[in-house]
């Protein structure tokens, strides 16, 4: 695997795990002298969730000149990574007590977590939709589906047994987005399974109604690519839904949390 | 047939799309979404389908390719055009939707934050808790400000930036850990810069069920470095076990062989060390007779005692003037001994002179040297004095005589070593063996079979009682060898027995608490008569050295009140010594003043403590800090205030209800400084030399103004006694009535200085919470009561260690002069106040 990466990625692997170290390190050694290493920890994760929330206000400021999005986003990745590891480091890995730090470590996980599973879906989804052909605007997909359902509609009007077919098996099929999860998986299986329905029909059509079926299976196929790109692309903005809203509350969570150590710290 | 493209492109045959809008189009999901949109504020702003053109008379549409081009129907004659667009419910985007979830999260989490940070209440200090207490804790702590800083919670949470770094677990843990708790070791003088806080090993907020009265052993290595925490890379033991050569015994010796070694090794109360019996239980049916064999400790002519180099005469001096209060000698006779020159470390031969008592030989006979009467009182009987010319020797007759031992530990300090015996090699020093100088600690004779142990490292005997004797302590030449660590690494290593550091050594070094006066740790009033002449009288002439129980003025009041109770023989002395008597149990055959002593009078260590384990080190002058020694052994000094406030309070408040129900009086009225400067007062030590004087000075004022708050204090800690302060009736009334009174002058002592204040605050506060006074139908909560209970004992502690007290000028004002009785004085002299 690591012989698969890019160099410049294991490039930045290795910076993240050489600070990965030192906090190791430093915190082990903050224990030892007997001084709190949560607080060393504590304030490293702070500072790295700033960073990281950073990068949504460059964002939104396109027109500054702060370096390359690519460079954010690669520096974004590997500090959330160092943030989960110092998060571990900081907490443990234990349900949190209290309501403001379970508040917070519930933000924290969320973040985290629809962080990680965004960076897989970002490298997962892409070359799935490559892989179906025709890129399709996302916004476009209801028009696109309506356009296709009329257009079915129009085509087994003449014929009973189309149009039979078309009103029990594909009418409500063409009217909303479907199969999502087969599609998220990269299955093609329910759309063998319909193409294989209709074809079955074949033997019992006229040459007229056939060349209208094969028109119809057109359909149906486009219809399959619709609901593959809404099934991944819906997955593409979903996990954004969690990860950044639930970022600012962090932030203002996580220096509530800090307020409250200085305050509380001390003897007792 | 290829398959026809989904998406159009090119501008004339699409539309453009805006994601960065905020609002589409309400029919876009049902694929009917109209060419127009809504405009930013969410309103649909479509009418037609087209805005026809004026072409001269006609109007044309203008309907875009891409949304089907030109109608056949055109527009209608008014120039309108004749299709209308239904108008829709504009919906967000789903940015929008995305940007409005990150405002409401990220406004519900700033309301969380203001509530943390300005709140007050226990709603807000619930919300920032970090988890649960210990079970303990919590019993004891009803909110924050229990155990944080009282400013955290009073002003919020940005009131308390910079921290509070309060150290409230002292004020209940104080005893505990220790005076130094905040040091490593309780040492303030380690070598640590930097003072610990507790939480740095003894974290709470971790649940209920973490055990945090042990801190981890990777703390130890901040400071030991070498230690990880395994007793397999342990350096080591040295001399350990190694303390039973204290005290010669050859195990192989035929007399001395036995089954078992607990025949003579018995556990102490503690169970942490095989101590022995003591020469009278153990060695005296055959080493009795050897005691008083004749061997004479030569006591020369001063003339002929070896003088030390110039700048050790005085050391000469005090150990002589420690050796007098042993056995009291006449101050003409130290001086002249500080003089001399000749050897003290070898002497004569026994003997065999007529055997004459110092009153003999005060009588003057001739060739001896003439000593003031007053040299014969308190003299013990345990010996006899030889005089041979111009040499007076002693002749001990018992074991542990006191002269013997003086001199020995005399001699050792000076010389280092044992001092030898002509002849018949001396009887003492046949089993006790010499304890060499340590770390600027002088060479003295090993009396008994251990040494003080650091109570940083501990071990229980009674815990390893199924391990063998001989697994640990291997004979050698009759003795024992030092224990290895290969003795306990058998069983304390990995995978079995614990082997952590924390498993054998403490870190809060506690001194052990001050021993009861037992009958077998006392010394007896006359050990003290011979320095403190004066005082003796003093304390005789007093209520305390008159009032017996069998006095015909209170054995009849007592007998009443033990008929009550019925109480007779041990339960009677046992209920009624601790404050009637000194000692609690009588002795049993022992006498003079090496025996235990029981006395039906309240005598010196009634209140000083029991001397047996502090009148060594009290009565040496040459120890420099033998003022803090004596204390470490349990001599409450008179410069304490709290330890003697504390011993006199605890007799003057009676909380025992059944004997205040059949009789007894509750309490006295007593103020500890007041009283003290009363009949009691016995000050005639000069506080520079130590020697006694002619004048019963007052106390200093710095020790007033101490003793005032802190006897306050404690009379206050006494009182609250939940257990009476729960049960209605007089008892309860008597003691509300005391606290009151123990309140007001606390508050007057407080309003008299700011910090002395600060912490009296701590008591007096929730004190008035109590409300003692409001109601007294109504019980107070017996939690509330214990913990102000134990915050007025801490806060005496407290003010007592950090002598909050001493220099508040203000309080001369506020403390009364009412003493109690007339202050003994000797004849021909009087009283003084010191400068």
């Amino acid at each position: 695997m690591i012989s698969a990466m890019k160099p410049a990625t294991l490039q930045r692997a290795g910076f993240a795990a050489i600070a990965l170290a030192a906090l190791v390190i430093a915190e082990r050694a903050w224990g030892t002298a007997l001084r709190d290493p949560a607080m060393l920890t504590g304030w490293t994760l702070f500072a790295l969730v700033l960073l990281l929330a950073i990068y949504g206000v460059k964002k939104a400021l396109p027109f500054l000149p702060l370096g390359q999005s690519t460079r954010w986003m690669h520096l974004h990745s590997w500090a959330g990574f160092l943030a989960v590891a110092a998060y571990v480091m900081h907490a443990g890995v234990r349900l949190p007590t209290g309501p403001l730090e379970t508040l917070l470590a519930l933000s924290f996980v969320l973040v985290a977590a629809s962080g990680i599973a965004g960076l897989a879906l970002a490298r997962l989804l892409p070359p799935m939709l490559r892989a179906r052909g025709e890129p399709i605007l996302f916004s476009r997909l209801p028009g696109l589906r309506r356009t296709l359902a009329e257009r079915a509609a129009a085509l087994v009007a003449p014929s009973r047994a189309l149009a039979d077919h078309h009103r029990l098996h594909l009418a409500e099929w063409l009217a909303s987005p479907d199969d999502a999860l087969a599609h998220l998986r990269g299955s093609r299986r329910p759309l063998q399974r319909r193409l294989e329905h209709t074809e079955a029909l074949f033997r019992y059509l006229s040459p007229d109604e056939l060349m209208t079926a094969r028109s119809l299976i057109d359909v149906i196929k486009q219809k399959d690519l619709l609901d593959a790109h809404h099934a991944l692309q819906s997955a593409l903005r979903a996990w954004t839904l969690v990860h950044i809203p639930v970022t600012g509350a962090l932030v203002l969570l996580a220096a509530a949390h800090a307020l409250t150590v200085i305050a509380f710290r001390g003897g007792v | 047939m290829p398959r026809p493209v989904l998406q159009l492109w090119r501008f004339d045959e699409s539309e453009y799309d805006r994601p960065n809008q905020a609002w589409v189009c309400g029919k876009q999901a049902d694929g009917h979404a109209c060419r127009i949109g809504p405009d930013a504020g969410g309103v649909c702003l479509a009418t037609y389908e087209c805005m026809p053109r004026k072409d001269g008379a006609h109007a044309r549409c203008t309907r875009p390719e891409s949304a089907g081009g030109k109608c056949s129907e055109g527009p209608a004659k008014d120039g309108t055009c004749a299709h209308a667009i239904t108008k829709c419910h504009p919906v967000r985007s789903w940015k929008s939707k995305r940007r409005l979830a990150s405002i409401a999260i990220a406004l519900a989490a700033l309301v969380a934050t203001l509530v943390a940070c300005f709140s007050r209440g226990p709603v807000a200090n619930g919300f920032v808790s970090p988890g649960p207490l210990t079970p303990a804790h919590a019993a004891a702590a009803a909110t924050c400000a229990d155990c944080h800083d009282s400013a955290v919670t009073a002003g919020g949470l940005l009131a308390a930036i910079p921290g509070g770094g309060a150290t409230k677990c002292l004020d209940c843990h104080r005893d505990a850990a220790g005076p130094g708790a905040n040091h490593p070791h309780g040492s303030a003088t380690s070598s640590s810069e930097r003072t610990l806080t507790c939480a740095s090993c003894h974290p709470e907020h971790r649940g209920e069920r973490v055990e945090i009265a042990r801190g981890g052993d990777l703390a130890c290595r901040s400071c030991h470095p070498e230690a990880d925490g395994s007793l397999a890379k342990h350096p080591e033991f040295t001399a350990l076990g190694a303390g039973n050569a204290r005290i010669h015994f050859d195990h192989t010796a035929k007399a001395h062989r036995t089954e078992r070694c607990e025949s003579c090794h018995v556990l102490d109360a503690e169970g942490r060390r095989r101590v022995l019996p003591g020469f009278d239980a153990a060695c005296s049916r055959c080493h009795l007779e050897e005691i008083a064999k004749p061997t004479a400790f030569a006591w020369r002519d001063p003339s002929s005692v070896r003088r030390e180099p110039d700048d050790q005469a005085s050391r000469w001096e005090s150990d002589l003037r420690a050796l007098a209060c042993r056995v009291p000698l006449a101050p003409g006779v130290i001086a002249a001994s500080a003089a001399s020159d000749a050897d003290p470390m070898t002497l004569p031969p026994p003997v065999p002179a007529a055997a004459v008592t110092a009153r003999t030989w005060l009588a003057g006979a001739a060739g001896t040297r003439v000593m003031p009467a007053s040299f014969a009182t308190g003299f013990p009987a345990t010996g006899e004095w030889l005089a041979e010319g111009d040499s007076l020797s002693y002749r001990p007759l018992v074991h542990g005589d006191p002269v013997a031992k003086g001199w020995l530990d005399l001699v050792a300090r000076h010389a280092g070593r044992k001092p030898r015996y002509k002849d018949d090699g001396g009887r003492c020093t046949v089993c006790h063996a010499l304890d060499p100088a340590v770390a600027g600690v002088p060479a003295a004779m090993a009396w008994t079979g251990h040494r003080d142990e650091s109570r940083v490292t501990r071990f229980s005997h009674r815990a390893h009682g199924e391990v063998a004797c001989q697994s640990c302590h291997a004979a050698q030449d009759g003795m024992f060898a030092p224990v290895t660590k290969a003795a306990c690494t058998t069983c304390h290593a990995s995978g079995k027995a614990s082997d952590g550091c924390l498993t054998c050594h403490g870190y809060h070094e506690v001194e052990p608490a001050v021993p009861a006066p037992i009958a077998e740790t006392l010394t007896g009033a006359a050990a003290c008569e011979g320095c403190h002449a004066n005082a003796s009288k003093a304390w005789a002439a007093s209520t305390h050295g008159t009032a017996r129980l069998d006095s015909d003025e209170r054995r009849a009041p007592a007998q009443e009140i033990a008929d009550k109770l019925g109480l007779r023989g041990g339960a009677l002395a046992e209920r009624c010594d601790p404050c009637h008597a000194t000692g609690v149990t009588l002795s049993a055959g022992e006498g003079g003043t090496n025996g235990s002593k029981h006395e039906a009078r309240i005598t010196c260590e009634a209140c000083h403590g029991a001397a047996r384990a502090w009148i060594g080190v009290h009565a040496d002058l040459s120890v420099a800090d033998r003022a803090e020694r004596s204390s470490r052994a349990g001599m409450r000094r008179a410069g304490d205030a709290f330890a003697l406030a504390d011993a006199c309070v605890s007799c003057h408040v009676v909380t025992d209800r059944a004997l205040v129900a059949a009789g007894h009086v509750s309490g006295s009225p007593m103020d500890a400084m007041l009283w003290s400067q009363g009949e009691v007062r016995h000050g005639f030590g000069d506080g520079c030399t130590g020697a006694e004087t002619e004048v019963n000075r007052e106390m200093p004022p710095q020790r007033r103004r101490a003793l005032f708050v802190v006897g306050a204090l404690l009379d206050l800690h006494h009182s609250l006694d939940a257990d009476v302060l729960t049960t209605a009736g007089d008892h309860r009334d008597a003691f509300a009535a005391r606290i009151g009174k123990a309140s007001k002058k606390l508050r007057k002592a407080a309003s008299a200085d700011a910090a002395l204040g600060a912490e009296l605050e701590k008591v007096l506060a929730p004190l008035d919470a109590l409300e003692l006074d409001v109601d007294p139908a109504v019980a107070p909560s017996a939690k509330a009561v214990g913990r102000v209970r134990a915050s007025a004992r801490n806060s005496a502690r407290w003010i007592a260690d950090q002598h909050l007290a001493d220099g508040v000028d203000a309080l001369d004002g506020v403390i009364g002069a009412k003493i109690k009785g007339a202050p003994w004085t000797p004849p021909d002299a009087g009283t003084s106040t010191p400068p």
